[in-house]
């Protein structure tokens, strides 16, 4: 077993924060993550082996990444964190190097996952998630497709359209299910706040807007088209309570369609290590309970970044720094650590309060199951379309957990990531009750698929045999 | 050939491009390329869908073994690839 001052899973934006924290004042860190070169999503680079590629050494990314050469800093790459077998403990899988860490204080960094919706022909080839895009682009220099049209709620949506663009794709349209230029007029004040980001997203609209990209916003795809791969999209108006309008519906031809609703963090360790967790929407789901230390209801193990609830890279930074200063101030209260973390906190506030802006203008509406059609599959792993939830509802399958062990959503590779929320939507809606309420599935190691040959290199004592008083001892 | 027009400029020396072999079709890649990218710029259609190793649709089978995830998995040099029929594809 390996043993830490801080155990941090995730090398991200809030990953890389923490332990470059945690190495500056002293601490050991081992720092695991499930990619083979840090910076998480946020900062994803070309493969080591390309050439002629500036890598990332200066700038903020340049100066996060240099951690990772550390002495008191363990790396291991390649690395899926599978379980929280008891307080302090992680159990990871890497190869011939699994095993597991104990650490005085870990931080839970995991990241987040793109939240796509189901909609007529959301399993086509050339049908990717933003994030999915963006990684193709930035982390393998290829082109998702051509001729693109991406659609959903948030604002990634611009950034995975203005990628698509430097990368040399058509964007055809940006389709945006708020009512977002109505909005944005009205609130335009409380975003003046980040003039930066403001200025940003403004001209990246008027680079796309010059290039040809249409903006069309209060509306949704309704149906991607293709026999064998993405041929057109089909596009009609939403309102704010989510009715669609199918009598104008618009189709583009295109290669790929690019699919965003915002993300979700990543909560798969908090919910195994037994943290409580509540249900947001505007923070991406659920979300571990945290103090203003960011500090879980385990004690010891904190939440920070993207994994914890979505707020983007720079709360990110602010987070990973703030949880590893606070374990710190648990051991010994310095002036100047007590300082910096009051510093930290101004921050995390300001951003918290653009956080909220950028989520009211996005708001989405009420509801997006008036996408799906009865043929639609909701769970894209075992196939399962609405007609077969209802169905099975019909029944008396009216709970969650009933709907999954009648129809088999969710039990497929993804394990639920990309259907339990839809499920949970229709269910709650069926019973005219919260999201919050409902039976939600437990969550069971390990939090992420891993190869069984992996842990049969985990060196861990074999569990001690119950006596068995018939058995003379010592047999 | 170039490296195809998928594929953005900088990185890729035409001397270090090899093929690995996609259902029985040769595909070009380059080192550290992932199968995934390999096979979308070879216009493979591959399934792809988060590109970050979670919704593991993406899985195929590289040289009999199955379970590899194409978008974290490095393509290599003679590599043999079987892509999956899509579940969506069988209803
Ligand atoms: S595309 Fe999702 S795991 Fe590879």
């Amino acid at each position: 077993m390996k043993t830490a001052d801080i155990a941090i899973v995730g090398a991200g934006p809030a990953g890389l924060a923490a332990a470059g924290e945690a190495v500056g004042h002293g601490l050991s860190v081992v720092l695991m993550d499930d990619n083979s070169q840090p910076g998480g999503q946020y900062f994803r680079q070309l493969p080591h082996q390309f050439h002629h590629v500036d890598r990332i050494r200066g700038g903020r990314a340049g100066r996060l990444f240099k951690v990772i050469d550390h002495p008191r800093l363990h790396y291991l790459p390649d690395c899926v964190v599978w379980n929280v077998p008891e307080a302090g403990v992680l159990a990871y899988a890497a190869g011939a190097d699994s095993g597991r860490v104990r650490a005085d204080a870990i931080v839970v960094a995991a990241g987040a996952t793109d939240r796509p919706l189901p909609f007529p022909g959301w399993t086509l080839p050339g049908v990717v998630t933003a994030g999915g895009s963006q990684n193709m682009i930035k982390g393998q220099g290829v082109r998702p497709g051509e001729h693109v049209v991406v659609a959903g709620n948030g604002p990634l949506l611009l950034v995975a359209a203005m990628t698509l663009l430097n990368a040399g794709a058509t964007v055809r349209a940006l389709v945006e299910a708020a009512p977002f230029q109505k909005r944005a007029r009205s609130r335009l004040m409380s975003l003046s706040r980040s003039p930066t980001l403001l200025a940003q997203a403004l001209s990246w609209r008027l680079q796309l807007a010059a290039a040809g990209t249409s903006f069309l916003t209060g509306q949704a795809v309704i149906e991607a088209h293709g026999a064998s791969a993405l041929e057109a999209v089909s596009i009609a108006p939403i309102d704010h309570l989510g009715n669609v309008d199918r009598t104008h519906v618009t189709t583009l031809r295109a290669d790929c369609l690019v699919v965003g609703n915002g993300l979700a963090p990543a909560v798969e360790l908090t919910r195994l290590a037994g943290c409580a967790h509540h249900h947001d929407p505007l923070l991406g789901g659920w979300t571990p309970r945290r103090s203003a230390d960011l500090e879980t209801t385990v004690p010891g193990l904190y939440a920070v970044g993207d994994g914890a609830a979505i707020g983007g890279m720079e709360l990110a930074l602010a987070e990973g720094r703030t949880a590893v200063l606070a374990a710190l101030l648990q051991r010994s209260a310095s002036a100047s650590l007590r300082r910096r973390r009051r510093n930290l906190a101004r921050r995390l506030d300001r951003l918290n309060r653009f956080r909220a802006a950028v989520a009211d203008i996005f708001a989405p509406p009420e509801t997006f199951l008036g996408l799906i059609t009865p043929a639609t599959p909701v769970c894209r792993c075992e196939n399962v379309t609405l007609a077969e939830l209802e169905g099975s509802a019909a029944e008396g399958a009216t709970g969650m957990v009933q709907q999954k062990s009648t129809t088999r959503l969710s039990m497929g590779r993804c394990q639920g990531r990309y259907c339990l929320a839809t499920l949970a939507d229709l269910v709650a809606t069926r019973r005219g009750i919260g999201v919050a309420d409902l039976d939600w599935p437990r969550i069971r190691p390990p939090a992420r698929p891993v190869r069984l040959g992996d842990l049969l290199h985990e060196a861990v004592p074999p569990p001690a045999l119950p006596e068995d008083p018939h058995l003379p001892r010592g047999s | 050939m170039t490296a195809g027009t998928r594929r953005l400029p900088p990185g890729r020396v035409e001397e270090e491009r090899f093929t690995i072999l996609a259902d029985g079709v040769p595909v070009p890649a380059w080192p550290g390329e992932s199968i995934a990218a390999a096979l979308l710029a070879g216009a493979r259609s591959p399934a792809y869908f988060c590109g970050m190793g979670v919704c593991r649709e993406c899985v195929v089978v590289v040289n009999g073994q199955a379970g590899v995830r194409a978008c974290m998995t490095p393509a290599a040099p003679g590599m043999t690839v079987d892509t999956l029929p899509r579940r969506g594809s069988q209803a």
